[in-house]
Order: C-alpha cells, then structure tokens, then sequence
C-alpha cells in the first residue's frame, strides 16, 4: 500500500511541474508576455521594468527557472487592479469559495448518495422515476442557468431569499443549490445505476439467503460495493465544481474565487488570473491523488498489486 | 417416517418480462425428508433454480410466486410474514450458490463472511464466532484455517471458495441445505472431492439435501431421490435406482439414452432435436415435450398429462410412459 | 426504440435546431445584431407591451431577441457538433494508437489524457481570454482540448480489449499494415460507445461553451450566442427577465433533448443494460 502512495504522490508531483510549464508556456504565446504583467496605462519604463524582471532578455530556459523559482518562493506577481500581491489576493477570497462548495458538496453527496440509492431498491417505482427524472434535468442545465432559475423564482418573484450578497445562510442556500444541481443529479445517476448491477450479484443474494435484514444488506454490502463510480467521479467532479462555481460566484456576486477569476478575466488582471490557474489546478491534482488512495484503500484488490 | 421435512404442494412462480408473462414453475410439487438427498434435474431454463429460490422466498423481481404451498416442517413459506422468513434464512434452511467467483462479497474478509449469519442468529460475541469460523473452516477442509479468516476472497482459489461457501451454508446448522449447482464451475478433478465433503457435512449434521443439477452423473454419486423438471413441471419422480434402471418418461429416457455412461451432462446434449421453451406463451396446449418426443400421438397435442403414479414413489407426467 | 415518445421528440427538435441554424439568414426576421434604440426592454409578444414584430421582445439595446435565439444556434447546436466530430476523430485516433502500440507511445498519450482530465479547462479558456482575447477559435480550441482525452480513453480501453482477438491476428499473418489495421479491423468496433459518447459530450459541449460565454470568455459579444444574451440581462432580471429566461430554457431544452437521446442509445446499443432474469 505505501509503494502505491509512494508511486501516486511522484506521479501527482510530475503533474505539478508540467502545470507550471504549460502556463508559463502560454504566458509567452504572444507578443511580449512583459504586457501581460503590467496594468493598460503603463508607460514604457514600466514595461521595460517588467522586461527586466522576467528575464525576457535572458535565453528561454532560463526564464523558465526564474518562472519556477519565483513561484516556490511565493512570489505570484501583483495584482494589476488590486496593486497587491496576487497571491494575497486570492487567498483572501478562499473562505468563501471554499463554503460555498462545501456546502453545495455535502448537499450533492447526501442527496445524491440518498436519491441513488432509493431508485435502486425501489426499480420501476414512482420513486425511482422522480429521481432519474430530476436526474436528467439536473444534468441538462449549466450551474449559472440554474442559478438565474433560482434567483428569478426565488429572489426577485417571491423575495424569500436575498439576490446577491455574502453573510449568514440566507445567501449561502440558493448558490449552493445551483452549484450542486449537476453533481446532485450525475451522482444519483451513477450511484442508480452502479446499484442495480450491484444487486444482482451473486453476493447480495447469498446475504440475503444467510438471513441479514435488508437494510444491512443494501448499506454494508450493496453501497460499499457501488460507491467505485461515484468516487471515481470525485475526480472529475472537483474539476467541474470550479467551473460550476465561477459561473454560480458571478451570478450570486458571491465574492469568492471565482468572481476574482472573473473579474480579473475582465479587467485583463493576468497575474491573479495566472495565480487562480496554479494554485486551482495544483488543488484538483491533489484532489485526484486522494481520491486514488481512498480507493485503494476500499477496494482490496487494488492494494495487492 | 412421519411428515416430509419439506414439502412443496403446486408452487408457481412467475415472471412478468416486457409485457408477456412467463411460467418460470408452474406447478411444481416435491417432497425431501429429512437426511434424504434429492436431486432436482433439468437443463437451463427448466426453472429448478428458481425453484430453489422459491423455497426461500428470494425470487428476483419481476418474478413473484403467484400460488401453491412451501411447507418447511408443517409451517406454509408462502404465507409467512417476511419477518419470519428471515428467521429461517440461514438458520434453518441454507443455500450454496452456483458460482464461486461471485457469491463472496470482495471487499470483506472471508472470515467476517463466514461469521456473519452466525453473528444475527445465534447470541455468541465475537471472539466466539471467530472460534468457530475457524472451526467451520477446517471442517470444509481448508488449511491454515486461522490465517485463512483474514484474507480476501480473490485470493482463494475457486475450489476453496466454494469451500468457504459451504462453511457459510451450514454456520448455523440448517435442517434443509439447497445447493444449486455447485460443482459446475469446479475443476473437474476438485467436482468429486466437493461432492463427497457435502455427504459428509450431510452426515455430519443430520441435513436435508435438495441437490439442483444438469448432471446425472452426481445425481447416481449422491442422490437418494431424483425430480426431473421440464420447463416448469416435474416430468418424472423416483428413486435414484427406479430412475436408471426403468425411467418411464421419454425426456428422461433420452436423457440417460444419449449420453455415455460415466458423466451424464444434460446441457452437452445434440441428440434431443428442438430447443426446450424460453417464455411459454400461454396458447401452448398438451404435454411441453410433445414437439420433441419421439414417441407423441394426438393426445399429447390436445391435452397436458398430469402426474400419474406408477409405483410406489415413482410418478411420471406422460399419456404414454414407458414400461417397465 | 425507435417509437418511443422521447425519441421522437429528439429527432424532431434536432431536425428544427438544424433547419434553424441553417437558415438562420432567411428565417430569422431581423439582423440579431442589430440595434434597435427605440425599442429597447420591449417584452414577449405574449406579455403587456409586447408586440409581434419582436415576439421574444428585445434587449438592453434593442437587438431582437428572437432573431438571437435562432441565430444562436449556430454556435450552441451546429458549433457543437463540429467540435464533436473533431474531438472525436483526434481523440479515438490517438486512443487506437496509444491501446494497439503500446509500450511509449501508450504511456505517453496516456499521461496527456490524465493531465488534460484533471485540468480545469474552464480556467485555460479564462487564461486565454486574457492573452488572445475571446474568439470562435480559442473557444473552439479550447473545448476540443477538454473533450478529446475522454474519447482517448474510451477508444484505448476498447483498442486493448479487441487487440488479443482471433481476427486481428488473422489480419497480421496475411501481412496487413498496422495502420489498416487500426483503421479497418479496430475502428468498427467502437463505433456504438463513439455514437453514445458522441451525443452525449453534445450536451457537455453546449453546457460548457455557454458556461464560457456567459463569463466572457467564450464566443465574442459581437456573434449571436445564448450565454452572451443571459449574460447581458443579468442586470435586468427584476424589470426584463426575459432576456436572459429565454435563452436560458433554450439552453436547457438542446441539452435536455441530446442527453436524452444518448441515455436512450445507450439503452438500445448496449444489451447488457437490458433486464435479464437468470436461467433457471
């Protein structure tokens, strides 16, 4: 198990290093990357300033060393709107991102898990056709879509909730329902389906010949055994949890990372938008390099290879 | 004598697929006493599987039992409460599946899974438990039982699997042990081996043994008693003996006629031409074998034969069965 | 399946989405760029104030709203598709050759596909934005880049398990090409998952470019788009909700339709999610 880890978290660590090479990459695609760094009233000193500090005059691999090094020092470049460290900027807006999809995760989860799991054992049922119903159109509407439903029904027609704002729950409950409407809706179907091969295995027979109440079956023996998809999608989930929440930030004027991303995209803000990018992206690496483990740790025959 | 252990009085059981209707048993009546093996013989599709799963109320939806009577020491199946079912599951009467490679849950230690049934039908804590897992495992002849508890099902072999599933089946003590077809996914060489470790537990602990197969070559290694079903029905009953030496119905016959001596697999078979039924569609009138027997006449086309008896304990479901 | 009510309704939507976006030119009553000062925030026929020559009403700045919509299918529905083909065709080709050579070549697209999946391309195409400025092509790239490792991984998956089989190595012996191979043996049998996957990622598609384009960094404000037109009535939702409901359940109605479509192929060309019950 540990030479397992030992092997992911090496793999998750080279990922890291091509991130960095891609953006800087791109940073030098067009034109004089030093133009990205500096703010649209800048003079020429201040481009031939940002010349300097980049290295621009320097050979190509060495402006990939000084790239990588400044940002192992923390060193984000400044925000061109904000005049302060990228860095400092984005991690201020952090605690708001990560309420926002922490909550409209475990809200995804736990009705996900729960509507999944009810149209399995339930097959054919109203029950079972509610969920998949809801299912389908959940997937079929884009977060910032349903965020606009949900603010004109529930905002602006029957004023039960605030439109725009951050404070207490009252503003956190329609962003984090919109955000988790997709993921809602793709884990009860994964989970759905994941079930239903499940139950009829060979297995969950014998557990019920043995005599186990049915409960027991379906929680200790189906579930477990089902959940592999819906892990495996954590993955890609997490990914599409910041598309999801940059669209949803906008809407609600939630001021998250997001909005910054947003913002910055509009305002032509590049060093918080190059910040976003890593610091996003070197997340979701290790998101996915937790999900591997935890999956080795459920299933038992991953572990022995 | 006194009452059969189990008794199974017209049991119907059937599916309702894609809107047409299918008889998987239709009218199956059979009787095992106790310490007595009967076999229950037929190809794939016959529904003596379904038959098993009957017995214990967990046919799969959509098939449903729709009539006849389960009784399990004078107590209908059929009527009880789930509750009561359940009680029964495991305890009283048990089940060995087909298939070695799934019938393990994969994610949970084999010991755990051997104890489980113990752990809700008998008080024992779980020290106690694991004593007799292991235990249960050296019965079933597994070596190196004490560490054997710990290790995962994928790394059993298929013959130790289906070791461990009997360990499971008789954890309890059952009256009534159903095992459907253990041995066909077996190596050939391990098949007799397991066949005699059954016997033996059978011995051991008093069972009943329903015994479901395509193979009438266990059926003469183990059976007291053999059942031959015919897509859904019992075609003919008797002894183990009666059913060698003078079968009387023409689909057992052809059976037994066409296959050598040593291993009699009912599934191989080319000799019998036609195919036996999939979803009967409820206009088929007269004996289910008609269309592939040798020996049809008029009557089998007009009117379905019931189950006549012979001799003692033998019956046969045919207008014209053969003599003896 | 082919008579079931839901597929029915897909064909037909389909069919209209591709006469609209087609004919965009000769069905839509006005030019959708068109600014019409005089008859800005009008509403929807159906509303007080509205009136028929802009039956969805119009915007902010006068553009009809109806003449958007159709011409909005242009990049919602025929864009999509385009994208599709492209990112199926680059990524099956590269996922036959990674599952049927192996060895570097496999590790090495491989390790594309994983990094491709686990990169927010939301932010690449923000990114971008920044340094080339919204454009067709940068949002055409960029979703061709998010779509391509997951048809990558669908055709290696399948490449490997038909590579070991009897006919593939009869094709061998008679001395057949490895690229014939892999065109004429390999590819046909992926057709089903490429049909499944294909519709289904249409709706991704359309999901993911307006998602783009209601930030700002998909398809320019000066090209008709259904992301573009929510995002500009975003200010207006008390007084104008139309603007941005409307295309709004367009979205949700093209996405619905393909999603629904791929779930019933999949059901169709895939027997194994068919019932069975065990033979007895």
């Amino acid at each position: 198990m540990t030479r397992f880890i030992l092997k992911r978290i090496v793999q998750a660590i080279i990922v890291l290093f091509l991130l960095g090479t891609v953006v800087f990459a791109m940073t030098r695609m067009s034109g004089n990357p030093a133009v990205l760094y500096v703010s649209e009233y800048a003079t020429q000193e201040d481009v031939i300033l940002m010349e300097k500090r980049l290295g621009l005059d320097k050979p190509l691999p060495e402006q990939y060393g000084i790239f990588l090094s400044s940002l192992l020092r923390g060193d984000f470049g400044m925000s061109i709107r904000a005049r302060r460290p990228a860095l400092e900027v984005f991690l201020e807006r952090v605690p708001a991102t990560a309420k926002l999809c922490g909550f409209a995760l475990l809200l995804a989860l736990a009705f996900g898990l729960l509507g999944g799991i009810l149209a399995a054992i339930k097959r054919g049922s109203f029950i079972d056709s509610f969920v998949r119903i809801l299912a389908l159109l959940g997937q079929s509407a884009p977060s910032f879509v349903v965020a606009i439903l949900l603010m004109y029904v529930f905002s602006v027609k029957l004023r039960l909730f605030p439109t725009a704002g951050y404070g207490g729950i009252r503003y956190l409950v329609l962003p984090a329902i919109a955000l988790s409407s997709f993921f809602l809706a793709a884990i009860a179907r994964l989970l759905r389906g994941s079930m239903l091969e499940t139950l009829g295995k060979d297995y969950i027979r014998l557990a019920r010949i043995k005599g186990l109440k049915e409960r027991t079956v379906i929680f200790k023996h189906a579930l477990k055994n089902s959940i592999m998809p819906v892990i495996t999608y954590v993955g890609p989930l997490s990914v599409m949890l910041v598309t999801g929440a940059l669209a949803v930030e906008v809407v609600f004027g939630w001021p998250g990372i997001g909005q910054l991303a947003y913002q910055a995209t509009t305002g032509l803000d590049f060093p918080v938008i190059q910040t976003t990018v890593l610091i996003l992206a070197a997340t979701l690496i290790f998101v996915n390099l937790f999900v591997d483990i935890l999956y080795a740790w459920i299933d038992p025959r991953i572990r022995f290879w | 004598m006194g009452e059969p252990l189990l008794q199974v009085i017209d049991l119907k059981t059937y599916f309702m697929i894609g809107g047409s209707l299918v008889k998987a048993v239709d009218g199956v009546s059979l009787c095992v006493d106790e310490n007595e093996t009967l076999g229950l013989v037929g190809e794939s599709g016959c529904g003596k599987s379904i038959t098993g799963l009957s017995i214990l109320r967990l046919v799969p939806p959509p098939g449903q039992i729709v009539g006849g009577k389960i009784l399990f020491k004078g107590r209908d199946i059929v009527s009880m409460k789930e509750k009561e079912v359940r009680k029964l599951r495991g305890r009283e009467i048990s089940m060995i599946l087909q298939d070695p490679q799934s019938s393990l849950d994969p994610l949970f230690p084999v010991g755990g899974q051997v104890g489980e049934a113990l752990a809700i039908h008998t008080k024992l804590e779980k020290t106690k438990i694991m004593a007799r897992v292991i235990e249960l495992l050296r019965l079933v002849r597994i070596a190196a039982a004490e560490q054997r508890i710990n290790d995962y099902p994928h790394q059993l072999s298929g013959g130790m699997k289906q070791r461990v599933a009997g360990a499971i089946a008789i954890s309890c003590q059952p009256s009534l042990l159903i095992a459907d077809e253990p041995t066909t996914s077996l190596d050939v060489t391990i098949q007799l081996q397991y066949l005699e470790l059954l016997k033996d537990l059978q011995r051991q602990f008093g069972m009943a043994l329903l015994f479901i197969t395509h193979d009438f070559g266990i059926v003469a290694t183990i059976c007291d008693r053999v059942a031959v079903m015919y897509a859904g029905k019992i075609v003919e009953t008797a002894s183990t003996r009666d059913i060698f030496d003078h079968s009387a119905h023409h689909y057992t016959d052809a059976l037994l006629k066409s296959v050598p001596k040593l291993e009699v697999d009912v599934d191989r078979l080319a000799s019998i031409p036609g195919q036996p039924p999939a979803g009967l569609d409820s206009s088929f009138v007269g004996c289910k074998f008609a269309p592939r027997c040798a020996k049809r006449s008029k009557k089998c086309g007009d009117e379905e034969p019931q189950l006549v008896t012979l001799h003692n304990g033998h019956s046969v479901r045919c207008w014209y069965p053969k003599e003896s | 399946m082919w008579r079931s009510p839901a597929f029915i309704v897909g064909i037909v939507i389909i069919a209209v989405l591709l006469i609209l976006s087609i004919g965009a030119p000769y069905i839509s009553p006005h030019n959708p760029l068109q600014l019409h000062l005089t008859d800005r925030l009008l509403p929807p026929v159906w509303m007080e104030g509205g009136s028929s020559t802009y039956p969805l009403g119009t915007d902010p700045v006068g553009r009809d709203i109806l003449s958007w919509i159709i011409w909005g299918t242009r990049t919602s529905f025929l864009l999509s598709v385009l994208l599709i083909f492209i990112s199926t065709t680059i990524g099956t080709t590269l996922g036959i050759v990674s599952g049927y050579l192996g060895g570097r070549v496999d590790t090495v697209i491989m390790r594309a596909v994983d990094f491709t999946m686990a990169f927010p391309t939301i932010l690449l195409a923000l990114m971008l934005a920044v340094i080339l400025g919204p454009a067709i092509l940068t949002v055409s790239l960029v979703i061709c880049l998010h779509l391509w490792a997951g048809f990558a991984r669908m055709a290696r998956g399948e490449t490997l398990r038909v590579k070991s089989s009897d006919f593939i190595d009869a094709a061998k012996v008679m001395g057949v090409s490895k690229f014939r191979i892999m065109l004429r043996h390999i590819f046909p049998n992926m057709m089903t998952p490429i049909i499944v996957l294909g519709t289904l990622n249409i709706g991704r598609t359309a999901l993911f470019m307006s998602t783009l384009s209601f930030l700002g960094a998909g398809i320019p404000t000066t090209v008709p788009d259904w992301g573009n037109m929510i995002a500009f009535g975003r200010a207006f939702l008390l007084r104008a909700p139309w603007i941005s409901l409307i295309p709004s359940v367009a979205i949700l109605v093209v996405v619905l339709c393909f999603n629904m479509m791929g779930d019933r192929l999949n059901e169709y060309l895939n027997p194994e999610i068919r019932t069975k019950i065990r033979a007895g």
